[in-house]
């Protein structure tokens, strides 16, 4: 494992005095390169049990697990977002869109997770692939790719959730009916029938017409409407 | 909006996951494959000394290698529809392979002097033309399948579309066709599909991307 140039707000941070206290129950000197290797690794680990569970738990249309895994994703995709951004050295461009760019694509492509396989790997290859789309649509095509699996961890930004009062604009672009359904139904937290009777429309379809905009919303912003 | 909002946005919308992208995709593809299919029995139908082509090596490894090809070009189709796959345009080098064995085959057991006829056949014209026909309906049911896909390179994965599609369609075409020389095969059947290849990764690009 090779030495890890960590973010400065991580030195700062709980990892630092984890890594202190284990070097002390340690028989070896231990390194702070090899300390933060383990760290890493074990968190690593342990997110990538977390995040698997839960997405196979929210593969069987379970509300809650899924609900639980996209709010501890925001932080993390925040921090690949950030980083993606300062090595690019656009540190111009808006985190949160590209957070709120992969979550949907998350939840649109969740088919191409295998459950068989790390959660993790493919999760880092959707955050990729809308970090260089979302530069490229904005100019930018220089970038060189990183491997995915030399990413850095992400930093555990508890207090980042609430700061995300944010930006992002993605629900904005939506038009018309589908704009009063997604609002109603996720925003302003009615049931289908709610939004259905209001509409006019039956409960199914207006679950229907919730699919198809946010695929619309994935259209749209592919299209470069920024 | 905020995060918090699309997060809700996204859990409302939460179902069971659907059925495997595998078997979407070859459901799909016999689709168009059928297609193709019943769109070259009306314009070109298989030709009348199949039953004697049949017992010979020529034609049996003509279609061997295509069938190889196809095989090839629909699995690594499958795999690029996950965003973590690397592509190595593996389908591409492993057809040279096959193409090349079958064409130094045939090189060993014929004289030299029938290379030239047997490399140009009578039919090359035809076969460029009627392989990139054939392809359409394979290549779109392909493209659509894969859609549903996150191919981390939008541009290789429409390739490979093109390319399988284009293997299913020299399949087909391969019924009709009588120039059953692997030199043919290597030189024309290879030309038409990799026409279909290039066609098919200009629309990937376009289509593919998510």
């Amino acid at each position: 494992m090779g030495v890890f140039a960590l973010p400065k707000d991580n030195v700062t941070g709980s990892r630092f005095r984890v890594i202190e206290g284990r070097s002390e129950k340690s028989a070896k000197p231990v390194t702070f390169a090899r300390a933060t290797a383990n760290i890493w690794q074990n968190n690593e680990m342990q997110r990538e049990l977390d995040f698997a569970e839960l997405m196979r738990a929210a593969n069987r249309a379970d509300a809650g697990a899924y609900r639980q895994l996209l709010t501890l994703l925001a932080p993390y995709l925040r921090g690949i977002a950030r980083r993606g951004l300062l090595r690019a050295g656009r540190a111009d461009v808006d985190c949160e869109d590209i957070v709120q760019e992969t979550m949907l694509a998350v939840h649109l492509k969740r088919e191409t997770w295998d459950e068989a396989l790390p959660f993790l790997p493919w999760l880092h290859a959707i955050a990729h692939y809308k970090l260089v789309d979302i530069l490229r649509r904005q100019g930018f095509r220089e970038y060189v790719p990183l491997d995915i699996c030399d990413e850095l961890p992400a930093p555990d930004g508890d207090a980042e959730i609430e700061n995300a009062t944010d930006a992002g604009e993605l629900l904005s672009r939506l038009k018309g009916r589908q704009r009063e359904i997604v609002v109603g139904m996720a925003i302003e937290g009615r049931s289908a029938r709610e939004v259905g009777e209001k509409l006019g429309m039956a409960d199914g379809a207006v679950r229907v017409a919730l699919h198809r905009a946010l695929k619309t919303l994935s259209v749209i912003v592919n299209k470069g409407a920024l | 909006m905020k995060t918090t909002d699309l997060i809700s946005v996204l859990v409302a919308d939460i179902r069971p996951a659907g059925a495997a992208l595998s078997r979407k995709l070859i459901l799909t593809v016999l689709v168009g494959a059928i297609l193709a299919f019943i769109g070259f029995l009306i314009e070109l139908g298989v030709r009348p000394d199949i039953g004697n082509a049949l017992v010979t090596w020529r034609f049996n490894a003509k279609l061997a290698v295509v069938a190889a090809m196809m095989a090839l070009g629909l699995v690594e189709c499958i795999r690029l529809c996950r965003p973590t796959a690397k592509a190595w345009g593996m389908p591409l080098w492993g057809s040279a392979i096959l193409l090349g064995i079958a064409a130094l085959t045939e090189m060993v057991m014929s004289p030299s002097a029938s290379w030239g006829a047997r490399l140009v056949g009578s039919n090359s014209v035809i076969c460029l033309t009627a392989i990139p026909l054939l392809s359409i309906a394979p290549l779109a049911a392909l493209l659509y399948a894969m859609r549903s896909g996150a191919p981390a390179a939008p541009f290789v994965a429409g390739g490979m579309a093109g390319f399988a599609a284009a293997t299913i369609a020299a399949g087909i075409y391969a019924l009709h066709c009588t120039d059953d020389s692997p030199l043919f095969v290597a030189a024309w059947y290879s030309a038409a599909i990799l026409i279909v290849t290039i066609l098919g990764a200009l629309l990937g690009r376009k289509v593919l991307r998510w």
